[in-house]
């Protein structure tokens, strides 16, 4: 993966009469990087990747792919999608039900006019590389879902676009297929060198297989980072709370020092964090289950609660604690079992805070 | 290379507009024309014609039947179609899949067709009453057709399929669960019927009752041929007559009077369903509980039997004989059959000769032209969502609500004065048949439109199609058999139109519905009889291809 930029959004805008779909969104994509746009269903991912595909008109910002200007508005520029040179998969693979698999698949080929020979050659490669030798000649109606979307990502492939856009491409297949066809598309990417951007709303998924995230909500962009970034230093609470498990617990600064600050959780105990926000009485903690400690005797920087549930897991025990009016949820390792009604102490380790 | 905004716009407005201009002409001159005139008297704004329409007499006791006789056939058409509906979806009765085709089959029979099969039934000295004269002796007839129970009856047959079709679809698709949770409940078998299944079914009851209304209300073949000889008018009937008066002012104040009706017909249905918009109904097609009939098994077989000889088997057999026997009454051996009326009709008599090629024409262009208007108003709707798209569908699709006896007063009016006259061509039933078909065109495509899934044609853009390519390469090839079916759905009825070629025909562009009811009521039985027995063939197989393209539409996975 180079640092030369593949895809450039700037400012993007779509409105759907007075709701914002896309809310001045900008990022840039990486040559070769495999990048992910992450955030619950309607957040506006779906729409931003198909302005990126020139499905979808703008109101506002510009788009460039590789070195050209393909949107922009204030210039009353868009270049149509069959001119963009991208490769695109949809939710519901799309695979035209009137033509075979090779149909399918030499279509964009046939559409540039490439030679017979041509043709034959390049959709016998790519369906080697989506694993689909021998099935050329079947009908999609014939194939299962998993094998429709090999159909559908070796057609994106087969005409090697400047960026490839797959929009949920795994969310109709199950739980097994899924887990099989990610690792795939991983491996397609990691032998191609394609740029991708992938669409989804399973945060799992997009940690797993992603170089970089772009984490939206309601239109707008909330985060950009490795996986490792948004998880281990989220820049706000929605961002904390979707990826992966958090408590978010709502306190009040009540003194400042150099190393951060004292907050006051609701009931009166107080705790320690080693981060401020500046000029804010309120704001809400962040701390993830697996990293609060629990022990039965008073521990320092510890706060007091009672075990209201306790549910075995096998890898970890899941409990939920309250302190005072307020529950948190904490994971241990089953180690040491507390039982419900026992009193315990809770050191919340890397917590974050985060402005109301 | 770059193509901006605005000019793709552009292309989709120009195409917009002229389907605008062709919807105006075909469509919204006439009727707007009609509405106008029925309220000017000599170039002044007055009300005078509808005050003569009402005072003429006998105008008021028609819309009087015109009223009871669609309520009374609405009524018997939604016992009947329910009943058969439940029978062949919800029982074990024998020979189901064979029993549902039949019970359809008087929806493929043209009206008028209907009526002269029944005339020859139970007419005086037809089949029935003479058999029935024979085993009992007396003179008397047991059923005369030509009266208005007769006209009743035989428009309950031809459109109980209406409600059939609806409430057997219904009852197919009904999640079976629902049903299965108000047995566990503690439900006996008649209270789930009564509490659950039937007002589960009740919008499709009422779906295809309505249909059966505004059927019968604009229904012209069968008041013309039964009614009309007993001196018993219905709207459809009296409207024709005093267009043949003529009395041009007074036709006018009816039909505006007959579209009324109907609207009013088509706002109950919103009224009634509006309200009852139920999702219980899944897409799929699952196995629904079935009753058992224990002892009332083979009675109610037998009865079953019974209705599809009397509706089915008997009408057509009695028209089959009629044309093929030497002549009317003759006893049935063999040496008095024969075939000399189907080679007359077919290769020596002139006028139906003119009629068969006339109505092919006719039907053949207005499907081709209406498809065709059809899809791109679709088109332009469903896929390119243009603004004002949606208008330009609604407006096309008016002509639902004008019945077919009123279509062809408006074109009298439209195009028999001014700077284009059309009438005495067969270019003014051409429009004629556009205005009454381009709806059911539009509906289909829109139908068909739906089925196709965005994606499928942006991933051709995405692949490097221009929209013009994905049309050709995706869009059309998914949109055939959808046109297709649709195609024969406008060219079987306009093949056997009656109501409104009958108003505009002249001397060389007669149909095949025209020169139908002109020979029967000439007297010529045999000829009329030979010519109803085509028109039923190709009804017969055009109705079926139908239902074959629709299973194949519907396994296409979009």
């Amino acid at each position: 993966m180079s640092q030369v930029e593949k895809v450039r959004v700037k400012n993007l805008t779509k409105k759907y009469g007075k709701v914002f779909a896309v809310n001045d969104v900008s990022v840039s994509i990486r040559d070769g990087e495999f990048f992910s746009f992450l955030g619950p269903s309607g957040c506006g991912k779906s729409t931003l990747l198909r302005c990126i595909a020139g499905l979808e008109v703008p109101d506002a910002g510009s788009i460039y792919i590789g070195n050209d200007l393909v949107t922009s508005v204030s210039e009353k520029l868009i270049v149509s999608p069959e001119r963009r040179n991208i490769g695109m998969v949809f939710q519901n693979y799309a695979v035209w039900p009137h033509m075979t698999v090779f149909q399918n698949i030499a279509y964009p080929l046939k559409i540039k006019k490439k030679s017979r020979n041509e043709i034959q050659e390049q959709v016998n490669h790519t369906l080697e590389l989506v694993r689909l030798q021998g099935l050329a000649e079947r009908y999609p109606s014939e194939l299962s879902g998993g094998q429709q979307q090999r159909v559908a990502l070796a057609r994106a492939l087969v005409m090697n676009p400047e960026v490839m856009l797959l929009d949920e491409p795994l969310s109709n297949l199950d739980a097994k297929l899924r887990e099989e066809m990610r690792f795939e598309i991983k491996d397609l990417q990691a032998r191609t060198g394609l740029t991708i951007i992938y669409v989804t709303h399973d945060q799992a998924e997009s940690m797993a297989m992603s170089n970089r995230i772009l984490v939206m909500d309601k239109g707008a962009s909330r985060q950009i980072g490795t996986p490792r970034d948004i998880y281990e230093t989220p820049s706000d609470s929605f961002v904390a709370g979707f990826i992966g498990l958090t408590n978010l617990v709502p306190v009040e600064i009540v003194s400042r020092h150099e190393k951060g600050c004292e907050v006051e959780l609701p009931g009166g105990q107080t705790l320690s964090c080693r981060m401020d926000i500046s000029g804010k009485e309120d704001a809400i903690l962040s701390v993830r289950p697996e990293d609060i400690e629990i022990s039965g005797s008073p521990v320092k920087e510890a706060v007091k609660g009672t075990i209201k549930r306790a549910v075995y897991l096998g890898n970890v025990v899941d409990y939920r604690v309250s302190i005072n009016e307020h529950e948190l949820r904490v994971q241990t390792s089953p180690r040491q079992i507390f039982q419900t009604g026992e009193t315990a102490y809770l050191s919340l380790e890397r917590n974050l805070l985060f402005s109301v | 290379m770059k193509m901006s905004v605005v000019r793709i716009l552009d292309a989709k407005f120009a195409v917009m507009a002229a389907a605008l201009v062709a919807v105006i002409v075909i469509t919204i001159y006439p009727t707007v024309l009609l509405f106008i005139r029925s309220f000017l008297v000599a170039g002044t704004f007055s009300l005078q014609n509808y005050v003569r329409a009402f005072s003429i007499e006998g105008n008021f006791e028609a819309i009087y039947n015109s009223i009871w006789v669609s309520a009374t056939v609405t009524l018997l058409c939604v016992i009947i179609g329910t009943c058969l509906a439940w029978l062949t979806s919800r029982t074990d009765i024998g020979n189901k899949s064979h029993l549902r085709t039949l019970f359809m089959i008087p929806f493929s029979i043209p009206p008028f067709v209907g009526a002269m099969a029944w005339i020859r039934l139970f007419g005086p000295a037809g089949l029935a009453n003479q058999l029935l004269e024979f085993i009992t002796g007396t003179e008397r007839e047991i059923f005369n057709v030509y009266s208005p129970s007769g006209v009743v009856l035989v428009l309950a047959v031809h459109y109980y399929p209406f409600v059939f079709i609806n409430v057997v679809g219904a009852l197919d698709r009904m999640d079976p669960t629902l049903e299965e949770s108000a047995r566990i409940a503690g439900a006996s078998v008649f209270r789930t019927m009564r509490t659950i299944t039937l007002p589960l079914v009740a919008p499709a009851i009422v779906a295809g009752g309505i249909l059966a209304f505004i059927g019968t209300i604009e229904n012209f073949g069968i008041p013309a041929m039964l009614g009309m000889r007993a001196r018993f008018f219905v709207l459809p009937t009296v409207i024709y007559r005093l267009l043949h008066v003529p009395d041009i002012p007074a036709a006018i104040a009816l039909s505006i009077f007959l579209i009324a009706l109907t609207i009013l017909a088509l706002f109950a249905q919103r009224w009634i369903l509006g309200r009852r918009s139920y999702t219980v109904i899944s897409g799929k097609a699952i196995q629904p509980r079935i009753a058992r009939l224990g002892v009332w098994k083979p009675a109610l077989t037998i009865g079953a039997w019974v209705f599809v000889c009397l509706v089915v088997i008997l009408p057509l057999f009695a028209v089959f004989v009629t044309a093929s026997t030497k002549y009317v009454g003759a006893p049935l051996v063999p040496e008095n059959f024969t075939v000399k009326y189907f080679l007359y009709i077919l290769f020596e008599f002139p006028m139906t000769q003119r009629a068969i090629l006339n109505s092919l024409f006719l039907a053949g262009a207005a499907a081709t032209i209406a498809m065709l208007l059809g899809a791109v108003i679709s088109y332009m709707k469903v896929k390119a969502r243009v603004p004002g798209s949606g208008i330009l569908d609604a407006v096309g699709t008016i002509p639902y609500a004008i019945p077919g006896i009123v279509i062809g007063v408006s074109m009298i009016l439209a195009w028999s004065v001014g700077p284009i006259v059309l009438y005495g061509t067969i270019w003014i039933m051409l429009m004629a048949y556009l205005m009454r078909y381009l709806p059911s065109s539009i509906r289909s495509t829109n139908a068909t439109l739906h089925q196709i899934d965005d994606s499928l044609e942006e991933a051709a853009r995405t692949s490097g199609a221009s929209w013009i390519d994905a049309f050709k390469d995706v869009v059309l090839p998914l949109l055939r058999p959808g046109m297709l079916a649709g195609w024969i759905l406008v060219f079987m009825p306009a093949f056997r139109e009656l109501t409104i070629s009958v108003l505009l025909w002249s001397g060389g562009t007669e149909t095949v519905g025209v020169a139908t009811f002109e020979l029967q009521d000439a007297g010529y039985k045999e000829i009329a009889a030979a010519l109803a027995c085509i028109v039923l063939g190709i009804a017969l197989v055009g109705d079926h291809l139908i239902w074959r393209i629709k299973g194949w539409v519907e396994r296409v996975p979009s």
